[in-house]
């Protein structure tokens, strides 16, 4: 069994195949990343194959780990850089018992951090990249961590996942090819190249921020913004949770708490252009 | 046969806030949350504490708003009533 591990925020995860490539390819992914504290691991990610001659012949990745859902569909073994990163964000969405989960990208500037929740396809990870770019750190992509007490944003910086025609965009603004991992060409969701956030972002990985702005992308429509009421905005956040059932009702208080105190709109767009120029908008009007 | 009666431990084993025009409730038994528009609302606080069958709740449900308590109104609350039973809110005892 090959190995590999790595500090992600405030999770140790201890990844493993029996392949040598596809942790050879994810080390490469995750370089700059710390190893985990005392070097203990506390999540333990794994692909093998879902059956012993499949090692070999036509060769399949199946996700396993501390946590996994039964009747996962393996994949070939060309994707089992996808694999792992899945196995990886299996533990989190099925394991996380201390912070509220949300499913969304996130980033902050001067301390304050803009949640983009959404649906894939909804452009959050794109524009998540692209803030990234522009002077904003990138603190998530795919989960939020919310520290119940505080509501803070616990930065959880994974690569970012880009999907087909955000590749070229991402490939035309970010200089450093060591940043990118591999192309994986027919995946179920098209093609898709992981995006390694700048230095920074892993650097203060540790570094905390308050949430201030909630904004749900819509990419593909023309250019159009609303309010979101605090009733849609708790439903849709507790939809996209993957622990807050699990979290009970200090779960239930802490969403009322972010429902209660951070503003949240919509807004559709028809290219990131203008979605960056929308989400720098709502910047200015509540002053961040 | 004797109707069932239907008993709820609302509010007292729960968390609730108007949200919006809706009440959100939080069971703490069951861990799950429900938003409530009217009349789910009023029925719970009329069987809070004091059980009574479908068609007791429509009578009363229906002074309470001033309607008459005819079959539509007893084929709404009857359906209402299903669906607390359905999320946990509501028991039959």
């Amino acid at each position: 069994m090959y190995r590999f591990e790595v500090r992600i925020g405030h999770a140790g995860f201890r990844v493993g195949s029996p392949w040598r490539r596809p942790i050879d390819t994810l080390r490469r992914l995750y370089a700059g990343y710390p190893t985990p504290e005392e070097g203990i691991a506390t999540l333990t990610a794994r692909i093998a194959p879902p059956k012993p001659w499949r090692r070999w012949l036509r060769p399949q990745a199946a996700i396993a780990g501390d946590h996994c859902l039964p009747d996962m569909v393996p994949m070939a073994l060309r994707h089992a850089l996808l694999a792992l990163e899945m196995a990886m964000n299996m533990q989190v969405a099925l394991g996380e018992r201390r912070y509220l989960l949300i499913h969304a990208a996130a980033v902050e500037r001067g301390g304050k951090a803009l949640i983009l929740p959404g649906e894939s396809g909804s452009g959050k990870s794109t524009l998540a990249a692209l803030l990234g770019e522009a002077g904003w750190r990138v603190l998530a992509d795919e989960f939020v961590l919310i520290d119940l007490a505080t509501l803070c944003v616990l930065p959880f910086p994974r690569p970012i996942s880009l999907k087909n025609d955000a590749i070229a965009e991402m490939q035309a603004c970010v200089a450093d090819e060591s940043r990118f991992g591999p192309v994986l060409t027919g995946t179920p969701k098209g093609a898709l190249r992981h995006l390694r956030p700048q230095a920074d972002a892993i650097a203060r990985m540790n570094e905390s921020a308050m949430p201030a702005l909630i904004l749900f992308p819509a990419f593909g429509f023309p250019s159009d913004s609303a309010g979101v009421s605090r009733s849609e905005l708790f439903a849709r956040l507790t939809e996209g949770s993957t622990n807050y059932i699990a979290l009970g009702q200090r779960a239930f208080e802490a969403m009322l708490r972010i429902v209660d105190t951070i503003p949240a709109a919509r807004f559709a767009y028809p290219d990131s252009a203008a979605g960056l120029a929308i989400v720098e908008q709502f910047c200015i009007e509540i002053g961040l | 046969m004797l109707s069932p009666l239907f008993k709820t431990d609302f509010p007292q084993l729960c968390l609730t806030r108007q949200i919006d025009g809706l009440l959100l409730v939080f069971h703490r038994p069951s861990g799950t949350t429900h938003f409530l528009e009217r009349p789910a609302p009023e029925m719970l606080e009329l069987i809070s504490g004091r059980p009574m069958t479908a068609e007791a709740l429509t009578d009363a449900l229906c002074e309470r708003f001033g309607f008459g308590a005819d079959a539509e109104a007893r084929t709404v609350i009857a359906v209402r009533l299903a669906e607390l039973v359905a999320v946990g809110l509501v028991r039959r005892c």
